[in-house]
């Protein structure tokens, strides 16, 4: 076979990190062997914790202060790099190239990219003899990341470039001193998945066009999938499996990979179906729509929501006279400001929501997706358009007057950041009393009361699924998904009837995702809330609601029945959307 | 990078455990913490038990070198040095604290309301303190207590307004940062009014910051009180104060009296410097995001 006759570029065997920590040692990685060979592409997968990134910092001597490597051997080329510090020094930048999370983070703010590729061009092996050749080369490896006008964008700074283009600039950087491996610690979080798709091929393309190995970490199966020949799956630590993408992925060995593999959405999937087998309640395994929401549909004219040209703009506006020097000047303004200098952030929704329904609002970062579900949850004042409540005008009240409505009990919201959105000196057990305390302030005194608050807290962290002896904690001691359910539990304390969902498990990993979701789909069965849920993810809005509105620009390009959205998408954004959505392959053929 | 399992069942430090852990790691706050807590025991014993009278004179007995029964020796109407510097830290120590809880307590609340509800108010906020930031701040605090009068409270009120453009500034650069986090949102979904969001909410949040400025402070207004009293200001003779012996002995000094000047000026440096010191993980104590 092919494979066997390359040889190992890079071989670690039995590799131990740990870090100390106030409360003694921690074992970041051990016993990690693993192997690269010449022009392969591996990938190391796994959740937050497993320990993929410290494992690759740690081969290349970039670990924290705190971090020290305990046992192991890493070679690379044949050379040792663990203990022969020369050697290291050498191939880190030069052999090995590192792409990093958050491009714009890991650019100097203050140095032109072109002058930061420049820079990696002259510790390359063979650095460039004159400026015009420096710059020659700059400009060609810009264009080899497809960055259109490289000259010109070669003068930028990293805040004038997208997210996308940083990463690009990152990928030129890395390129600059023609390596012989590229590690590619999660290179397209963050990004949007049309983006995401375009880094990602070109990242193959320019790999495989140059004989490159790469290493990518990443948490996403879906894309290690796509793009990986190898994997290796980490857990708490230690690899638990390796082995062809298509082994591990279809015949896994290790009951981790299983369950990973089993929480990842998926075209072909119910939601019940991504938790592993014994979790399975039988409430949960009921049927989708629940039959009080239906029959309430029939009975009930009056929508829950009714969303009516809905406008949001930011900016102060541009007076005329200098609106008629900058059309004279050059145009070279931000795309998203236009003519009138106001950032049009949502241009135009309408939608209708009955009792009980949950409607997805999908697109990609700018659509204008969250600005929509905040004019609804009442948290910013629309610039024009009419939102109604069981036909009650709330878009006409301000948002310093929507606090003090008994309406603010019964529109509640669930936030992105599952730890940002929690006060840091509240515990748990004080934010969801807080929100009880200040809605039931201005509720109906027969719908809300602080009366035995406690029982009614303890019952609203029962429902979101939160132990009561984790409600003494603070935000910083709780787990990722024990953070989102806290979120959870203090709206429902208030018994909302409208439940905004912004993006509620983005920050979690897969498998607390399955749990949060399938948590999320029984609370709206057992308490028949209405729902508006905001996502990049396609995959998650699926599974979760019946129809779906996909944004885009501020507008929403399509809006449907969840089946016939994604079954047979109409608008040419949304089939790029689901084109690009990177997924395990729907069928399991052995 | 990714965050390593640690052990997420164990339970999570309580105040105490955290104080001490945080101590422990920093020997040298630890030093700081000890000494002034024992010269704060001190000179509140020394109400009831001290060796000697402060105030009492003994002209039998003037500039005696440090000895046994006179351990820091005698100044020059023969008053024992060790508890005249005893007893002034007591007097010090009620200005400092009192002056900077003045300054923390009306700092933190313009400071922290200009910056949570901007507009008109947060600019003149912002324009007086740039004004008064201008002044040699010693001159200040010299002519309010010229014009308030020589009282102790004078002392505190002049200390407290010197000390003030430092807290309101602090607190302002802390709450423009907190403001635009998501948790405030979220605060206001769950129908918290604008004051509660400042109060509960942001101040809250400020607090482990501001106390940097705390200790320091504290450190600047025995620094302030002393070289008030050093100049003839605010308190008098023959009260016992640091700089006021410090002022007084500074003559004696010519005459290879050192020890009236070495004692109160060394407690005065040690003092402030502990403050500073301090500052540090006092912060580290007080915020809750610090606790394992």
């Amino acid at each position: 076979m092919k494979h066997m006759m390359r040889k190992n570029l890079l071989d670690v065997a039995d590799l131990t990190v740990s870090f100390s920590v106030s409360s003694g040692r921690v074992v970041g990685a051990r016993d990690i062997s693993l192997n690269i060979r010449q022009g392969e592409t591996l990938g190391i997968v796994g959740e937050s914790g497993s320990g993929k990134s410290v494992t690759a910092y740690a081969i290349m001597g970039l670990l924290a202060r705190n971090g020290r490597i305990d046992a192991g051997k890493v070679q690379f080329d044949g050379r040792d790099i663990l203990n022969d510090r020369q050697a290291l020094r050498q191939i880190r930048g030069r052999e090995v190239a590192f792409i990093f999370q958050n491009p714009r983070a890991a650019l100097n703010p203050v140095r032109t990219v072109g002058d930061q590729i420049a820079d990696v061009l002259a510790i390359s092996r063979n650095p460039p003899k004159s400026r015009a050749e420096t710059r020659k080369h700059v400009v060609e490896l810009l264009d080899a990341v497809r960055i259109v006008r490289p000259e010109e964008r070669s003068r930028a700074f990293a805040h004038e470039l997208s997210g996308g283009m940083c990463q690009r600039v990152m990928i030129a950087m890395a390129l600059a001193a023609e390596p012989r491996l590229l590690i590619a610690d999660e290179p397209t979080t963050g990004l949007d998945v049309t983006t995401q798709k375009v880094i990602m091929d070109m990242l193959r393309d320019l790999a495989a066009s140059r004989g490159l190995a790469t290493i990518l970490i990443t948490h996403d199966l879906g894309l290690a999938a796509e793009y990986c020949e190898r994997l290796t799956v980490m857990s708490k630590g230690t690899i638990v499996e390796q082995g062809a993408t298509a082994d591990v992925l279809y015949r896994p060995a290790a009951p981790y990979t299983e369950r990973l593999v089993a929480a990842t959405p998926r075209i072909d999937k119910k939601l019940i179906e991504l938790l592993p087998q014994d979790d399975r309640t039988p409430f949960a395994a009921s049927g989708p729509a629940s039959k009080v929401a239906i029959t309430q549909n029939e009975t009930d004219p009056i929508p829950c929501l009714t969303v009516r040209s809905l406008e949001k703009s930011f900016g102060r506006g541009v007076p005329w006279w200098s609106r008629l020097f900058s059309s004279l000047s050059r145009q070279s303004g931000t795309p998203k400001k236009e003519d009138d200098g106001l950032i049009h952030a949502v241009r135009g929704v309408s939608f209708e929501l009955q009792k009980g329904d949950a409607i997805g609002i999908v697109g990609e970062s700018g659509s204008g997706k969250t600005t929509t579900s905040r004019m609804i949850a009442r948290l910013l004042d629309q610039s024009a358009g009419d939102i109604r409540y069981f036909g009650e005008d709330i878009g006409s009240q301000s948002i310093q007057a929507f606090v003090s409505s008994p309406l603010r009990r019964r529109i509640q919201v669930v936030f992105q950041d599952p730890l940002g959105s929690l006060n840091p000196r509240f515990t748990a057990y004080d934010s969801i009393k807080n929100q009880l305390q200040s809605c039931a302030r201005h509720a109906d005194p027969a719908q809300l009361s602080v009366h035995d608050a406690h029982s009614q807290i303890i019952e609203a962290a029962r429902l979101a699924g939160l132990a009561p002896d984790l409600l003494k904690r603070f935000p910083h001691q709780l787990s990722g998904g024990q953070q989102a359910r806290v979120g959870i539990a203090r709206a429902l304390v208030v018994r909302p009837e409208l439940l905004i969902l912004d993006e509620p498990t983005s920050a979690l990993d897969v498998s607390v995702q399955a749990l949060v979701l399938n948590q999320l789909a029984e609370l709206r069965r057992h308490l028949n809330l209405t729902i508006v849920f905001v996502s990049h993810d396609l995959n998650v809005v699926r599974l979760v609601c019946d129809r779906v509105i996909v944004m885009r620009h501020g507008e929403g390009v399509e809006s449907g029945n969840t089946s016939d959205i994604f079954d047979h998408p109409k608008h040419a954004y949304t089939r790029e959307l689901l084109e690009a959505n990177p997924h395990l392959p729907a069928s399991v053929t052995s | 990078m990714s965050i390593v399992e640690t052990n997420a069942s164990a339970e999570p430090a309580g105040f105490i455990t955290h104080a001490k852990r945080v101590l422990l790691a920093n020997p040298v706050s630890l030093a700081a913490l000890v000494y002034l807590v024992a010269l704060l025991a001190m000179s509140i014993i020394s109400i009831f038990a001290s060796p000697y009278d402060p105030l009492a004179t003994d002209l039998g007995a003037v500039y005696q070198p440090p000895s046994v029964q006179h351990w820091f020796g005698t100044d020059q109407v023969g008053r024992d040095v060790f508890s005249r510097v005893i007893a002034a830290a007591r007097l010090d120590l009620l200005i400092a604290v009192s002056s900077v809880f003045l300054s923390f307590v009306v700092g933190t609340f313009v400071g922290s309301s200009a910056a949570f509800y901007g507009g008109v108010y947060d600019k003149a906020v912002g324009r007086v303190t740039d004004v008064l930031m201008t002044f040699p701040l010693f001159v200040i605090a010299m002519a309010l207590v010229a014009a308030l009068g020589n009282s102790v409270e004078s002392i505190i009120l002049a200390s407290g307004v010197v000390n003030l453009p430092f807290f309101i500034r602090l607190s302002r650069a802390e709450v423009s940062r907190l403001r635009s986090l998501s948790f405030v949102e979220a605060a206001r979904a769950g129908g918290n009014s604008e004051r509660d969001i400042l109060i509960k909410f942001m101040i809250p949040n400020a607090i482990p910051t501001i106390t940097v400025q705390v200790s320091t402070g504290l450190g600047w207004a025995i620094l302030n009180a002393a070289s008030l009293s050093f100049i003839g200001l605010g308190i008098r003779p023959p009260t016992p104060e640091w700089g006021i012996m410090v002022a007084e002995g500074a003559a004696a000094v010519l005459a290879g009296n050192w020890w009236l000047v070495l004692f109160p000026g060394a407690a005065l440096t040690l003092t402030v410097l502990s403050f500073n010191l301090l500052g540090d993980s006092l912060r580290d104590i007080l915020d809750v995001r610090f606790r394992r």
